[in-house]
């Protein structure tokens, strides 16, 4: 806007414009010229304000008595009726432009203020969108300083008794004030310096403070925005207590999942240990041919037990946020191989179709620990959700910069909605959780494995026919990258 | 010659493979099945003396297994399973099996739980065929009870069980010793068995199983037969 001085100048100017106008160029009566200069006024009051007008009203009663009204090229006035003339266009004049400018002040309020419920609302947004992390406090105190266009603004949060800085300049020298405003609910405000300070207030405790520089902004806005504050600190605090709990609750249903999956897993081994040894115990002098065997069924029993003991740690050790894999260029059929070999237990005779398709046997790079435990998981979960006398396929295809496992069994099908879903931890079929054991983790650290060697694990389903698809990258460059 | 025939159902071949040397190594005949499915079909074929069946297993599962044997036979079911919980114990028992054994157990009492399954309360004098009690007829060699309105068949435990108590009628007998004359000395604090069995019982025999007239609970002690039995 221009300076006042400048508008006032030019305002006279205007005066002076129109009086050259109505006496030289277009030679008017005084009613005329009258009327010419109450329009001046009032744009000039609508433009620029009351103080414009009125100077230019002023000017322009004196220019209108000299050049208009008679006897014309002097200050004085021979007709009474003339002085009521000069005498209405000066208070039509002031009044006029009074009027104007407060219309014009109303207006600017009602923008003004319809400005700040949009920044209200664009922060209550923000405040929304911001992720529940760490930092919240801070975020919200960037927010705020972009959003309001403030030079500072910061934030006391009085439970973690931290400051949280934003704006372009510094918010200095007041943090006594802050903590007061933060500990008692005092406020604080300085017109000359723009800098507000405000209680932040769930109910009618506080619980911080707020400090806002550079632009002063009527209380309403200021509690307004103290109030966002507040519902998005405890909305924050909240998240971090639901975070909290939501740990708590899984680390316990790991627990208890674990000592379950556990209580039938090794209970299994444990059961034909204390049966063949108690049965040797209790007789003694029974035959060579079933001592023997009896014997023999506590020794792999032991060593079945003794994997399970190392699987189960394994299990828990890859459940943590993060799996270091280490590669090795490895045959994907002997791989395989190796992981059916370890499971005739497990099998019972069912029937194992391997198929390997192309010339030549893909290499992988992958670690084999890790792989050989998906598989197992893979061919372990198709074993035991499939009649025993249907059989398990599995099919190796190399395809493009790939390789693809395929476990393919004849179950009952896997319903669509619950495919999405059996890959999350603990995820268990309603239908047979209470049938067959498990844990509800095997499926999931399969699938975290193969994303750990940047390849997937999958799954399509159809009554009769599942099929689990692990695909991983041939090269080391693709899972390095 | 064979102590009797047994049929271990279990999905684990471990367990099958183990009980299956104990048992045999005893002097019992033994057949597996690893599936409800296949024990329903060994048991026409094998007609075994006794069966002992794993209550977690995929397909039909122990109990639904359990129940069908039991729709149509009188075998001694002994249930496995590795929870020890009394929900489960009640649930066997009300599905029809005569015992349980958690796992893992010693082949001691597996064994002592076998031979208690296959025991019978031997018939006291005149006990042998049929009984009428009021209004009720017990047929002990058909194993079957009427009560006027309905005939029921028993099975051997509730047989024993009515054997029992009609044996002693007018007297309180104690749960321990209902236990240990129809289950066998290693029993005495079971006594959620008697609570399933007697309610069956009640079930077969009452024509009120909510207020019986014949057998009445006697509160922390045990049960009394009411009325004089008479040979029919």
């Amino acid at each position: 806007m221009l300076p006042r001085v400048l508008r006032l100048t030019m305002s006279l100017a205007g005066v002076a414009a129109l009086t050259f106008e109505a006496r030289v160029l277009l030679p008017v009566n005084p009613t005329t010229a009258g009327f010419e200069y109450l329009i001046l006024v009032l744009v000039i009051a609508t433009l620029w304000g009351f103080v414009e007008a009125l100077a230019a009203s002023l000017t322009a009663a004196v220019t209108f008595n000299y050049f208009f009204l008679p006897p014309i090229g002097a200050f004085t006035i021979e007709d009474p009726q003339n002085w009521v003339a000069l005498g209405s266009f000066l208070a039509t004049g002031v009044i006029a432009s009074r009027l104007s400018a407060i219309a014009k002040q109303r207006t600017h309020d009602a923008v003004s203020r319809q400005q700040d419920v949009e920044r209200l609302y664009t922060f209550s947004r923000s405040i929304l969108l911001i992720a529940s992390t760490d930092s919240f406090p801070k975020e919200l105190a960037t927010k705020l300083a972009d959003i309001f266009e403030l030079s500072a603004a910061v934030l006391y949060d009085r439970r973690a008794g931290e400051f949280h800085r934003a704006g372009p300049s510094e918010f200095e020298g007041m943090d006594d004030q802050l903590r007061e405003a933060a500990l008692h609910g005092t406020s604080f405000s300085d017109p000359a310096g723009r800098r507000q300070i405000t209680a932040v207030r769930l109910g009618s405790e506080p619980i911080a403070s707020l400090g806002l520089q550079g632009s002063h902004m009527p209380d309403s806005v200021v509690q307004g925005i103290a109030n966002l504050i507040a519902i998005g600190l405890e909305r924050a605090r909240a998240q971090d207590l639901a975070h909290q709990i939501e740990a708590a609750r899984e680390s316990e249903q790991l627990r208890t999942t674990l000592i379950d999956a556990m209580a039938h897993e090794f209970k299994t081994p444990l059961t034909s240990i204390k049966a063949a040894t108690t049965s040797l115990l209790a007789a003694p002098t029974q035959a060579e041919e079933s001592r023997t065997e009896l014997l023999r069924i506590a020794d792999e029993e032991a060593d079945h037990l003794r994997d399970l003991i190392d699987n189960a740690v394994e299990m828990a050790r890859l459940d943590g946020p993060r799996i270091d894999v280490v590669l090795e260029e490895s045959n994907m059929v002997e791989v395989v191989r190796e992981v059916l070999g370890s499971m005739r237990g497990e099998m019972d005779g069912r029937i194992v179709e391997l198929n390997a398709n192309g010339p030549t046997s893909p290499c992988v790079a992958l670690d084999r620990r890790l792989i050989k435990l998906a598989v197992k998981q893979i061919v372990d979960n198709a074993l035991k959700y499939s009649p025993p006398e249907t059989p398990i396929q599995i099919r190796i295809d190399p395809a493009g910069g790939a390789v693809s496992l395929d476990v393919t069994n004849g179950g009952p099908g896997i319903p669509p909605l619950e495919q999405s879903r059996i890959f999350d931890r603990f995820y268990r079929s309603p239908s047979h959780k209470d049938q067959i054991p498990g844990s509800g983790l095997g499926l999931s650290i399969a699938h975290r494995i193969a994303e750990a060697h940047k390849g997937d694990l999958t799954v399509e389903s159809r009554p009769g026919e599942t099929t689990f698809r692990l695909t991983l990258p041939l090269s080391h460059e693709e899972v390095r990258n | 010659m064979s102590a009797g025939r047994i049929l271990i159902v279990d999905d684990e071949p471990r367990i099958r493979r183990v009980m299956r040397t104990t048992l045999a190594s005893e002097g019992y005949e033994v057949d597996d099945a690893k599936t409800g499915e296949e024990a329903l079909e060994k048991v026409r074929e094998f007609r075994p003396d006794l069966v002992l069946l794993d209550i977690n297993m995929t397909g039909m599962g122990g109990m639904a297994t359990c129940r069908t044997i039991r729709s149509d036979t009188n075998i001694p079911i002994i249930m496995l399973t590795v929870r020890n919980a009394e929900a489960d114990k009640v649930q066997a028992l009300d599905a029809g099996a005569d015992d349980f054994v958690t796992k893992p157990f010693s082949t001691p009492e597996l064994l002592a739980r076998i031979r208690a399954a296959l025991r019978r309360v031997p018939p006291a004098q005149g006990a042998q065929g049929r009984l009428r009690v009021g209004g009720v007829l017990i047929d002990f060699s058909g194993r079957t009870v009427s009560n006027g309105a309905t005939t029921a068949h028993l099975t051997p435990k509730e047989l024993d069980l009515l054997r029992y108590l009609t044996q002693h009628a007018n007297e309180v007998v104690s749960h321990r010793e209902l236990l240990q004359a129809v289950w066998g000395p290693d029993y005495g604090d079971q006594t959620e068995y008697l609570r399933v069995f007697v309610r069956n019982l009640r079930k077969k025999l009452e024509r009120d199983p909510e207020h019986p007239e014949y057998i009445a609970t006697e509160p922390w002690v045990g049960y009394r037969f009411n009325g004089q039995p008479e040979p029919a």
